[in-house]
């Protein structure tokens, strides 16, 4: 246990200089080295070392996604192959248009195929590839979004599913071998003679992700980025041959179809893994479903949002008290009309703006393209606990600038100004680092992971949290029910982390007949302060007497109780069955025990009796057997204390040595018997 | 602490509304930084602008705040519509589904703004004349059936623009300077301001 621990610790310290392919490597070199290699050191090497090397990256996240086995399930439930598979989903998604064209020439301009069209374009517009009209980089996006809108008809298209899959897209894009240099290239020739093809992927995953870098992803510094890019599509094209991935005309439509299909399956597992999970109910499912359930946030509605945005907002508050007081003053000002009505509402405005298009997008909005590869590596392994961290993260850079800011507005008594400029310099940061100087210079991938590294969210804390929202959910609806229904959403995951509390509390409050503890429990006021307790005793009662007439409501709802007691004794009846037949069992045993104890005392004197004629000359002789084992027991230990206690003298040790030896072939049997006998004999002493 | 002179006299919260891809960040861009791109981006969650104007002599700075119009957003942005004051509805004069909308969109504000919320209703895309598919008429129809005011705005050749934001701030502005008097705003700031237009409001929590 000690050792597993050390070693795990130590590997954890070593995995930090290493690159996740090396800690792969090393947990498969040998047995040892995979307890320690575990989890925990490839979250060291993806947050502080090297993260995923990039020619193996695309194959890791696919392994960290399960699409391999989303693929095996989805092909089995259909009964195709993987490639005709996503074939007939584009096909569906073609039908009925005019005419067997994919890409956005093939959308009609309503519906699901019109929101994807129109968000085909504006996704990372900073990107020539994406923004040319009926290029490839719009087509092979467009046709991703299709096939997911047709996979997944639940879930359909939500905005921010563009970002991802374009950024799954240029990944594959940046490591796929056709973006490799001419072979007559000397240099690319030399790379790929010592092995070194990844120094080159890296480098050309480097200039798509330059062009991403310094592109803006805001419209608004578009005449500067136009000149850049231009420019540097000339220079690019004058200093090599290597064709450029903003003119892709050159590649093979076969190609084309092999990225999507990657890029579609990738996403295929990140939507698909919840029901995955919901099917299979084992544990281990349940833990991958909980690390990434993008499904339910991108649902119509959005339900999974507040939740998670109440996740955030907590861990916020905890990690970064200071910016969390700031965010709330700022709140303050910004909702002019409105005073906050109860702790309820404390998931402010600036939180969801921030955390909506984080989430929404995986960070795929917000972070550069280097960055975020490098961040993915560490948010596929770790899912919701990695998103939360990054936030925290990048967060933790600002704080200290926006305090001190603030502090100083404190000063001049310029603080209305600086908290509109400051929410507006916010969501300029929150887009990318290029437009908000002021509050950010850029920075670099390693710097933001290591922070990562530092910031500690446990599952365990997510799950409290997630109950504390259900809860929190369960009394708003409640206190509203009197009210119009709308726009109340539960969530799967509420609904369980809602259901084993609250089942678990109803059944037993009715089964115990107390009906007082778990109503206070989900009243507004739970638990009370304790210095205040009387007054809020008082308010208690005023406020949560929605609830309880609710909840009383229920309690006194005849139909239900007797369904629900005719549900306990239909579950109980069978045991209460089996319980007597046990019992009436039990009962007969005991009476049969007794009986047998009568009759072994009749039975005793005679049993002795017996016992002296029949058994006593067997004794005997098995008395004298026993006897003669233990002499002969006695003799050889005594022949062996002789060789062990003999003086160490060379002689003797050979002799010692020799003897057994020598007497070995000729006295097998009685040799044999001996160490029976002795092991007999060592028993029987 | 001494009371400084603030930079400006009243805030103004305003929400453009609208659905997705009718141009509402591109009004944005137009109007605060004047400024049209060829290149958008889908406006994911919530965004702002902030600009200062001066508004019948009185110094106004307007926090406009820019939403996702994507349907399965409007459980969030409604969110946002109790603290607004004035509310640009944005339909898109090509594509006649998003003026349909409107209605769906007015019915939001009923719901969840504030009772006395301003607001505009503008027509966007006008230099796209061959491709239009809702006329001037059903636009103004439309909101002369909610009595409110109604623009035609182009981002990219800029018609209008200033226009529309200017007409709904000055709304805005009036209402709130007939309810609280401009003395209170002057001194207290936006929270004066909201105090005495808070009593009627009362619809709904949320």
């Amino acid at each position: 246990m000690d050792s597993g621990l050390c070693a795990t610790s130590v590997a954890v310290a070593v995995a930090a200089y290493l690159d996740l392919a090396d800690v792969c490597r090393a947990s498969m070199c040998c047995k040892a080295a995979r307890q320690g290699f575990g989890s925990r050191a490839r979250r060291a090497a993806s947050l502080f070392g090297g993260g995923a090397p990039a020619h193996l990256r695309l194959r890791f996240w696919a392994k960290c996604l399960k699409v391999e086995e989303t693929k095996q399930q989805i092909c089995k439930s259909q009964i195709v192959s993987a490639d005709e598979y996503y074939q007939s989903l584009l096909a569906k998604a073609t039908r009925g248009q005019s005419c067997g064209r994919t890409g956005t020439a093939a959308l009609s301009p309503t519906g699901v195929q019109g929101e994807i069209l129109r968000d085909v374009c504006r996704t990372f517009p900073g990107l020539a590839f994406f923004r040319r009209r009926d290029g490839p980089g719009e087509n092979m996006l467009s046709n991703v979004l299709r096939a997911c809108a047709i996979a997944h008809p639940d879930v359909g298209y939500c905005q921010g599913m563009n970002f991802v899959a374009g950024a799954l897209l240029l990944a594959h894009l940046s490591s796929h071998p056709d973006m490799t240099p001419h072979p007559e290239d000397d240099a690319a020739h030399d790379a790929h003679s010592d092995g070194s093809q990844s120094s080159q992927e890296v480098k050309h995953a480097h200039e798509v992700f330059c062009d991403a870098k310094d592109a803006p992803l805001y419209p608004e510094d578009d005449a500067a980025h136009d000149a850049h890019s231009d420019g540097s599509q000339s220079s690019n094209t004058s200093r090599d041959a290597s064709p450029d991935p903003r003119t892709i005309d050159w590649w093979p439509d076969r190609e084309h179809l092999r990225m999507e299909q990657d890029v579609f399956w990738m996403m295929a597992a990140l939507l698909t893994k919840g029901r995955a999970g919901a099917e299979a109910h084992d544990e281990l499912c349940l833990k991958a479903r909980e690390r990434h359930e993008v499904e339910e946030l991108w649902l119509p509605g959005v339900p999974e949002m507040k939740l998670r945005v109440y996740q955030f907002d907590r861990l916020l508050e905890r990690e970064l008290p200071r910016l969390h007081a700031h965010f709330k003053t700022t709140q303050l000002q910004l909702e002019v009309s409105r005073v906050p009505r109860s702790s309820a509402r404390r998931s402010g405005a600036v939180a969801v703006v921030l955390v909506s298009q984080w989430l929404l997008t995986l960070f795929a909005y917000s972070l550069p393209l280097p960055t975020l590869v490098r961040a993915w590596d560490a948010l596929l392994m770790d899912g919701w606990k990695g998103v939360f961290r990054l936030g925290i993260a990048r967060l933790r850079d600002v704080q200290e600038q926006l305090v001190v800011l603030s502090a100083v507005a404190c000063l001049c008594d310029v603080q209305e100004q600086l908290a509109g400029m400051e929410i507006e310099e916010m969501s300029k940061f929150l887009r990318g680092f290029r437009t908000a100087q002021s509050l950010h210079a850029r920075c670099p991938p390693e710097q933001l992971l290591r922070a990562c590294g530092s910031i500690k969210v446990t599952p365990s804390a997510l799950r409290a949290l997630q109950q504390d929202f259900a809860v929190r959910l369960l009394r708003q609806h409640l206190t509203r029910a009197s009210g119009p229904q709308r726009y109340f959403m539960v969530t799967r995951s509420a609904l369980r982390a809602l259901q084993q509390d609250f089942a678990v509390r109803l059944l037993r409050e009715h089964l115990g007949g107390g009906q007082g503890e778990w109503l206070q429990r989900y009243s507004p006021l739970y638990p009370p302060p304790p210095d205040a307790a009387a007054a809020a005793a008082a308010a208690a009662a005023e406020v949560s007497s929605g609830v309880e007439a609710a909840v009383r409501g229920m309690l006194l709802d005849e139909p239900l109780l007797l369904r629900l007691k005719q549900e306990i004794e239909a579950v109980s009846g069978p045991v209460a069955g089996d319980v007597a037949v046990f019992q009436c069992k039990i009962a007969a045993a005991a009476i049969r025990q007794e009986e047998a104890r009568q009759q072994a005392k009749v039975l005793a004197p005679a049993t002795t009796q017996l016992g002296i004629e029949v058994l006593a000359p067997t004794t005997t002789q098995l008395g004298i057997e026993v006897e003669e084992l233990r002499e002969r027991v006695s003799l050889l230990s005594h022949q062996m204390h002789a060789l062990v206690l003999a003086p160490p003298c060379e002689d003797c040790a050979l002799s010692a040595a020799a003897a057994p030896t020598t007497r070995d072939p000729p006295t097998p049997p009685l040799l044999r018997e001996g160490g029976g006998e002795g092991a007999l004999g060592g028993r029987a002493i | 602490m001494a009371r400084h002179e603030s930079p400006f006299d009243m805030q103004i919260k305003l929400l453009m509304i609208g659905d997705s891809g009718v141009g509402k960040t591109c009004l944005l861009l137009r109007y605060a930084s004047d400024h049209f791109s060829q290149t958008f981006i889908t406006t994911i969650g919530i965004d702002f602008k902030i600009k200062n104007i001066e508004l019948d002599t009185k110094r106004v700075k307007l926090q406009i705040w820019d939403t996702a119009g994507q349907e399965r957003f409007r459980t969030i942005t409604t969110s946002y519509f109790r603290g607004a004051q004035g509310i640009l509805l944005v339909y898109d004069v090509t594509d006649k589904k998003s003026f349909q909308s409107i209605r769906n969109w007015v019915a939001q504000i009923q719901q969840h703004a504030d009772v006395h919320v301003n607001k505009i209703l503008i027509g966007n895309k006008c230099d796209i004349d061959n491709e239009r598919e809702v006329s001037t008429e059903e636009g103004a129809q439309l909101a002369a059936e909610y009595g409110i005011q109604f623009f035609e705005t182009s981002a990219k050749n800029d018609i209008n623009v200033e226009k529309g934001f200017i007409t709904v701030a000055r709304e805005v502005k009036n209402r709130l300077m007939a309810d609280g008097g401009s003395q209170g705003a002057r001194t207290q700031g936006n929270v004066a301001l909201s105090a005495p237009a808070k009593g009627g409001k009362k619809s709904s929590c949320c």
